[in-house]
């Protein structure tokens, strides 16, 4: 019997994204999340006596570049080491595509597995065969399962793959493959990564991705972690998913229908808030909040949304006691006033309503609007401008949002007087 | 539509009154309401009326909510009425005439589109809107198209909007600046990105550090051992230099050594020994001849000396005298001074006895002495008597101060207050104490009673659907949780039915839509034959043959119908011929393609039957439907009894918890209030015990506004006071008690006193009588008499001693002088006659003499001796050396002493030779580093001696540089070291990249806000401009007229501008032409504006839409009499078309109006 770990996309070092800082937001509690995660997994593997970790590709994030990441990696191998746990590292598309993997000393309980060719190592003492084959470059796009060698006999049959299966949203679809493509092999345990939601493909085999360890952004949100796998004479497996975040994301839809004032919005926040908070299991929690509903609150809300904003972040400061981080809150309330009535009448404001309903449906009159933001887009740096945290000012759909936010924000204006009644 | 009547039946401060509105074609209704009459209340009740009262109203002041009503009857411009209700509520708030609930919608014929907010602001007017209308006219710079849109929707202006826009917009961003938020972010991005690259360790910094730190220790190990060889050579070198000049000085000493040939070894003392031997010798024949000089000296002294022994032999007898005589001289001078005292001593005798008493001399002085014990006692009995005295006028003064102190006491007890009996109060007081701090208790339970009171309002404020009272929730027939459940059951249930059904019909849907698709496929591949088509190709056919029959057997040629056979070749033979063609291929074509006819017939029945199935799905998604509305009244009905418009059952199975909480809270705080009396009960009770036990000790009972905690206080102060004054009371009787007691024994003492000097009297005259004192002689007397006796004896003892002493000394004299002359006559005769004191000096002298010569004599009889011993010691001496000095001479083989010297020189030389052979060969031991002296004296040989310092710079030089190249090295090494250890894998880069992450998404915020900003800021800008150009025209001509009329000609006309940025905008015309800017006008005039672009755009309005009643609130207030006028001229016509509702409390523009305008167009009403 034997147990070991299963872990992939460490990403160490990349940075939590989205995290606006304001006024009481636990700056000091995320510092070094993939760290403490790294931290956690290897203490996992001593804790648990593994025989072996498998690291399923993307140790490091691809455009990073500084080697104090790999030499922190490198001395959490060298601890697993003096605990005579070995290491077997596949480089995924981020690891070909930085620097640090290529140039970093890893200690000698670390086995990298060859780009070229699929490679088997065979573990004696617990009957174990090993098959993997790294990514030599970022894009690879053949089904590299196909080239791996069958089962060894009489062994427990590991296979190791850096991969996006059958294609996943918000994922590169490198390295494809199908069930049969794996299940074929014979193995008893595929050990996938790449996607970074934890997922079972399939039990017998084992065929699942891990996830990451740490979710970086509200779109990995969970529980994080890596897979213990425990082997026993029988070569049956148990696999358990073992947590090992330091802080986990969460998106929330607050319902503020009918709230009167920006206090019982901030007030149903914090509700909220707190029903969350109890299910982090001590970690700190970054949260993105979304108001929606149509309410009275809403002209409030519009007017300063900046000041209900600093308040929920304050509620929310207040509620978990500084460990809870509001990585957004976004104020989608509407006015409670009977807009098809609005549109249809004979007013000014309807013909506002009505300007604004045709300009959406008009695919020039987008990209009108669009031109008007675009020289504005021109001055924001270039990680807002492209890649994946880029601002969308532009596409039909958002351009349609950021009108319908506009008409949110004018309306009470334009009210004013018949509000106040 | 315009309204026939209001009626205010209970709402704000009206009950049941009614405004009949009803009169004229539409009508000005002009409604005078004085301050505090309810005219906002009317004008809020209005709105109210057509749009349902808000959550929260003002005016239930005097109609609880439940019963809050208003009503009114509305005309359409088509004639039809409606009487109708609002009552204020969740649910049918809106009834018709027989209080029968109505849908909101029924009011959409009369009331349009028109929405609360639009009501208000575009058919409600106060004097305030005219104002801020007037003021945002010229804050816009008479902007057209924001005047005009504002004007359109009743508010006051646009630019406030627009800038407020700007504003954030430019808080947020500027294309140039660092101080907008964005601006700023963006800056700190750039920075932080900046150091994080400047933080970020490359790889290949690392490896080059590596590898530079191998090479480096690599090169410092190589360089070592080179150096190591360098060192050794120099030190041989430098041995070597050191020994060649020993070894050449080792060769020279081992030469001379050689010439110096043999010589007797003489040992290094025997030169001392020779020496010593010489000087002997010489010395003692020296000093034999100065002794024999000497002895012959002493010889002849001896010869002169001849001392007298007789007087040697008186010597015992002659010392006496001499040492007596000193005495006797002193004596002598003495015996005059002693008879001179003896003689004053006397004569003091003689005075002391003078001052005693003339009875007194010195033969009868005797009797007056007394014994010591007698003085003693007298003196001490003189004591006794200052003490006496003292001790009875002290008991006397005593005996004074007490009596004093005893009539103040008495003083004091007669004007103690009386002592009341205060233990009934006492009890009291402490059964009320044990109760503890009521009044705080009182306030404790009454305060949480009413915060508990306000919670539970509070809960029941928020509580959704209930508008009543706790007491109410509590009595109303609440549903029971089990029945919620039940519906809840119930519609899930049924609503999973409807949710299978739609998801079948939804199926059933893409099952056509996929097959109506296949059947285009099939057609799209070519038209497909149908037996329908062969039989239609084949009636054609037929037609075609019946007309060429017609015409060739009958020659009936019908030309019309020919043509229309074939309207393409219009000709009869080619058409038929086209006609059989068609219908063969099409015959042809159904045999050849008959699969994809089957094909296509196939998919037709599927059709037709999955539309079958979809309708059937619709009937039972219907009944489903239906049952779900039926459980939902049902449901409904269950609510309706409580007047709650019931959500799903999940929401109001919240809701129950939340009444079944305050049912609970209810409870408690009944409880509470019980406590409340409780305690209350209690303060009272304690209250009146007190109360009635302090007016029975004659104080004033408890007060009105006194707390019990003050009376527990007074009761208490005064149980204090009486305990007081008893304890003073009692301490008053002890003290003078204990004040008589002392009386008495002062009294004693004082008799005491008396008696002991009585007694002392008796004894003191008894004593004196020794002295010759009567009793009366006070003590001090006493002390005078005996002090002077004392002295009188003292000097009587000491005169008898001085004459004695005088006696002794007269003897001594004698016999001295006799003893003298008994000597003289023995060994001097001739000193007979002189004095003895003389005498005796004579005789001691000559003694004197005698014994100095026999002393001198015996002294060099001595040396005469000494001399003869020591000539005989000096010859001895001369003989011993002379033998030596010969021994000498024969060990070394001279002939005579004087040679030795000579011979000791050179054996010296040859020891000294061989002794710095020896310590050379030592010296090049140690340069041999280990080897033999032969094989250094060897090497050395075969070594240039005067090369040897070049060679050794020359090493020196390179070791110099080796060394410093090894340090320089070592350096190489320690900085390397650091800055691989200082690469620790440290993440401060990792830092710095998510704080960058932090402001990238501050930064995606505030640009997302900026883009809202800026769309809608653009979007408004375009509608407003879109909205002039639509209504400029006839608006702007209507205003222009309203303008004139208003301002009484002061202005012609209207007429529009152009700004510096070209924007139209509006201006003035004087009747001169002049055209004149807003900011030009006065504020009346503003005012006058902005009421004519109103006006006209409610008339523009009216041209296609349903009038609405224009509600008036005061607009007139800053207008003067004939602006005024000019104004309620202007709405009568305009009432013409719409009803206008004119709310004012000026008694005066009621009369204005009444005798103005005409009584068919105005009608007035009082609110009063």
């Amino acid at each position: 019997m034997f147990t070991f770990i299963h872990a992939a996309d460490i990403h160490l070092d990349s940075p939590l994204r989205g995290l606006s800082r304001y006024e009481g937001a636990p700056v000091e509690r995320i510092r070094g999340a993939t760290r403490e995660a790294l931290n956690n997994l290897v203490q996992t593997a001593i804790d648990e006596n593994a025989a072996f970790v498998i690291i399923a590709g993307d140790i490091f994030d691809g455009d990073w570049k500084d080697y104090n990441t790999g030499l922190f990696f490198a001395s959490h191998m060298s601890r697993l080491r003096e605990n005579g746990i070995q290491v077997f590292l596949l480089s995924g598309n981020h690891d070909a595509a930085g620097k640090i993997t290529r140039t970093l000393k890893m200690p000698d309980n670390v086995v990298c597995f060859p780009t070229k060719h699929a490679k088997t190592f065979i573990l004696e003492a617990c009957g174990v065969a090993i098959h993997g084959q790294g990514f030599s470059r970022p894009d690879v796009t053949e089904n590299l399962a196909a080239g791996y060698p069958a089962a060894v006999e009489g062994l427990y049959n590991i296979g190791v793959l850096h991969t996006a299966a059958t294609g996943r949203e918000g994922h590169e679809p490198y390295a494809p493959c199908n069930m049969e493509d794996l299940i074929g092999k014979g193995y008893d345990y595929w050990a996938l990564g790449h996607i970074h939601k934890r997922e079972i493909l399939h039990e017998s085999p084992w065929i699942l991705f891990p996830g990451n360890p740490q979710g970086r952004h509200v779109r990995e949100s969970g529980p994080k972690g890596c897979m213990i796998a425990t082997v026993d004479d029988e070569r049956s497996t148990r696999v358990e998913m073992k947590r090992l975040d330091v802080i986990c994301w969460a998106g929330l839809r607050v319902d503020c229908t009918g709230v009167r004032s920006g206090d019982g919005v901030v007030a149903s926040v914090r509700s909220a808030l707190e029903d969350e908070s109890a299910h982090t299991e001590g970690r700190m929690l970054a949260a993105r909040v979304e108001v929606y509903g149509s309410c009275r609150a809403h002209e409030a809300l519009t007017s300063d949304p900046e000041k209900w904003i600093n308040q929920i972040r304050a509620e929310a400061t207040d509620v978990s006691g500084g460990e809870l981080w509001l990585e957004k809150v976004l104020l989608h309330t509407t006015l409670s006033v009977d807009l098809k009535k609005l549109v249809a009448g004979e007013s000014p404001v309807s013909h506002l309503l009505n300007f604004m309903n045709d300009l959406e449906s008009d695919p020039m009159e987008l990209s009108g609007l669009a031109e008007l933001l675009a020289n504005f887009k021109s001055k924001l740096p270039l990680e807002l401008r492209s890649g994946e945290d880029a601002i969308d000012l532009e596409s039909p759909e958002r351009i349609r949002e950021i009108l319908e936010e506009a008409r949110q924000l004018l309306l009470p204006h334009l009210l004013a007087k018949g509000l106040d009644q | 539509m315009r309204l026939l009547s209001l009626e205010l039946l209970a709402y704000g401060p009206f009950s049941e009154k009614t405004l009949d509105l009803s009169d004229g074609n539409a009508g000005l209704h002009l409604i005078y309401g004085p301050n505090e009459a309810g005219k906002s209340a009317a004008l809020r009740g209005l709105t109210n009326l057509f749009f349902g009262f808000p959550t929260r109203t003002t005016d239930n002041f005097l109609h609880e909510n439940i019963r809050l009503r208003m009503g009114g009857r509305i005309r359409h411009s088509d004639g039809e009425e409606l009487h109708f209700f609002r009552r204020k509520g969740l649910k049918d708030t809106l009834l018709d005439g027989s209080g029968k609930a109505m849908t909101d919608g029924a009011l959409q014929k009369y009331l349009g589109e028109l929405t609360r907010e639009l009501f208000v602001s575009m058919f409600g007017m106060d004097h305030q809107v005219l104002i801020e209308g007037g003021k945002a006219l010229v804050a816009g710079g008479g902007d057209i198209g924001e005047s005009l849109f504002a004007a359109g929707m009743g508010i006051a202006g646009m630019r406030r909007i627009l800038e407020a826009l700007e504003a954030e917009s430019e808080e947020l961003f500027k294309p140039s600046g660092r101080i907008p938020i964005i601006n700023r972010l963006i800056q700190d991005f750039k920075d932080v990105k900046k150091q994080c690259a400047d933080q970020s360790l490359s790889s290949k910094d690392w490896s080059t550090h590596d590898q530079a730190l191998h090479a480096a220790e690599t090169e410092k190990r190589r360089l070592g051992e080179n150096l190591q060889m360098l060192l050794s050579e120099r030190n041989r070198m430098e041995r070597l230099q050191k020994a060649i000049p020993k070894i050449v000085s080792l060769r020279r000493t081992q030469d001379e050594l050689k010439r110096l040939g043999a010589v007797i070894p003489i040992p290094p003392e025997f030169s001392e020994k020779r020496q010593a031997a010489q000087e002997t010798l010489r010395r003692a024949r020296a000093s034999e001849a100065r002794l024999q000089v000497d002895l012959k000296k002493v010889e002849k002294d001896i010869s002169k000396i001849m001392p007298s022994d007789a007087l040697i032999q008186a010597q015992k007898d002659i010392k006496a005298l001499f040492l007596r005589s000193g005495s006797h001289k002193k004596a002598m001078l003495d015996l005059p001074k002693r008879r001179a005292d003896h003689y004053r001593l006397l004569e003091e005798v003689q005075a002391i006895l003078k001052r005693l008493g003339p009875e007194w001399s010195l033969e009868n002085a005797e009797s007056l002495r007394i014994t010591d014990a007698q003085i003693a006692r007298i003196r001490a009995l003189g004591r006794e008597l200052e003490p006496l005295l003292e001790r009875r006028q002290g008991a006397n003064k005593r005996k004074a101060d007490l009596m004093a102190e005893m009539i103040s006491a008495q003083d004091d007890q007669a004007r103690m207050p009386e002592v009341r009996d205060t233990r009934k109060l006492e009890r009291l007081l402490s059964k009320a104490q044990k109760q503890g701090d009521l009044d705080a208790q009182f306030q404790k339970v009454t305060e949480e009673l009413s915060v508990r009171r306000k919670a539970i309002d509070l809960r029941l404020k928020r509580l959704e659907f209930w508008e009543g009272t706790l007491e109410e929730l509590e009595s109303a027939n609440v549903p029971a949780e089990e029945t919620v459940g039940r519906f809840e059951t119930e519609f899930s249930k049924v609503n999973a039915e409807v949710v299978r059904i739609e998801e079948a019909i939804s199926e059933q849907r893409d099952r056509l839509l996929r097959l109506e698709r296949q059947i285009e496929a099939l057609k799209a591949t070519g038209s497909i034959p149908s037996e329908a088509a062969l039989r239609r190709a084949r009636n054609h056919r037929d037609a075609g043959w019946r007309l060429v029959r017609d015409a060739w057997l009958l020659g009936k040629i019908d030309s019309e119908q020919i043509r229309a056979y074939d309207p393409e070749t219009k000709e009869l033979a080619e058409g038929y011929e086209k006609s059989v063609r068609a219908a063969d291929e099409v015959g042809d074509r159904l045999r050849n393609e008959s699969e994809r006819v089957a094909k296509l017939a196939g998919f037709s029945a599927d059709r037709e039957e999955s539309k079958k199935r979809i309708a059937a799905l619709e009937k039972d998604l219907e009944s489903a439907k239906a049952a779900y509305s039926a459980i939902e009244s049902r449901w409904n009905e269950l609510w309706m009894a409580l007047s709650i418009r019931a959500r799903k059952p999940k929401d109001m199975a919240g809701w129950l918890k939340q009444v079944e909480r305050l049912m609970g809270e209810a409870a408690d705080l009944r409880a509470r209030r019980a406590e409340v009396e409780r305690v209350e009960d209690l303060i009272h009770a304690h209250r009146r015990a007190l109360s009635a036990a302090l007016e029975a000790l004659g104080e004033t009972p408890t007060e009105a506004g006194e707390t019990l905690g003050d009376l527990l206080d007074r009761c208490q102060s005064l149980v204090k006071d009486m305990t007081n004054t008893q304890r003073n009371r009692e301490n008053l009787l002890r003290q003078i008690k204990d004040l008589k007691r002392r009386v008495v024994d002062t009294e004693k003492d004082l008799k005491q006193a008396e008696k002991a000097q009585s007694t002392w009297q008796k004894r003191w005259g008894n004593a004196l009588k020794s002295l010759g004192l009567d009793e009366s002689a006070l003590p001090g007397e006493a002390d005078a008499v005996l002090d002077r006796t004392q002295a009188l004896f003292e000097r009587m003892e000491q005169a008898q001693g001085v004459q004695g002493r005088i006696r002794a000394m007269e003897a001594d004299a004698n016999q001295f002088s006799e003893t003298v002359s008994e000597l003289c006559s023995r060994l001097a005769p001739e000193l007979q006659a002189s004095p003895s004191d003389d005498a005796v000096e004579v005789l001691n002298e000559r003694l004197e003499k005698a014994l100095t010569d026999a002393a001198r004599l015996e002294e060099l009889e001595k040396q005469r001796k000494s001399m003869g011993l020591m000539i005989r010691e000096e010859q001895a001496a001369i003989r011993e050396s002379d033998t030596t000095l010969g021994g000498m001479c024969l060990q070394t083989g001279v002939c005579s002493p004087e040679e030795l010297p000579e011979m000791e020189r050179k054996s010296a030389e040859v020891r000294d030779k061989r002794q710095r052979i020896e310590t050379l060969e030592n010296e090049l031991a140690e340069y041999s580093a280990g080897s033999s002296i032969e094989a250094l004296i060897h090497e050395a040989a075969e070594i240039d001696f005067d090369a040897l310092p070049s060679v050794l710079d020359e090493r020196n030089v390179q070791i110099q540089a080796l060394e410093e190249k090894r340090s320089e090295l070592d350096q190489l090494i320690g900085s390397e070291r650091a800055a691989l250890h200082a690469m620790d894998g440290r993440g401060d880069a990792a830092e710095l990249a998510e704080k960058s992450q932090g402001l990238l998404a501050e930064l995606k915020e505030k640009a997302e806000r900026y883009a809202v900003i800026r769309v809608a800021s653009s979007v408004l800008r375009k509608e407003i401009e879109r909205y002039r150009e639509a209504n400029q025209g006839p608006i702007l001509e209507r205003a222009s007229e309203l303008f004139r009329i208003l301002t009484l000609n002061s202005f012609q006309a209207l007429g529009s501008e152009f700004d510096e940025k070209d924007n139209p905008i509006l201006v003035g015309i004087r009747p001169s032409g002049k055209k004149i800017m807003l900011e030009g006008m006065s504020d009346g005039t503003c005012d006058q504006l902005y009421l004519s672009l109103r006006l006209a755009s409610i008339e523009h309005r009216l041209r296609d839409s349903e009038p609405i009643p224009l509600i008036l609130d005061d607009i007139l207030i800053n207008f003067d009499d004939e602006r005024s006028l000019a104004t309620l001229k202007i709405l009568s016509d305009l009432s013409e078309k719409a009803q206008i509702i004119f709310f004012t409390h000026h008694r005066h523009l009621v009369e204005i109006a009444e005798t103005n305008i005409d009584r068919d167009i105005l009608f007035t009403y009082s609110l009063a």
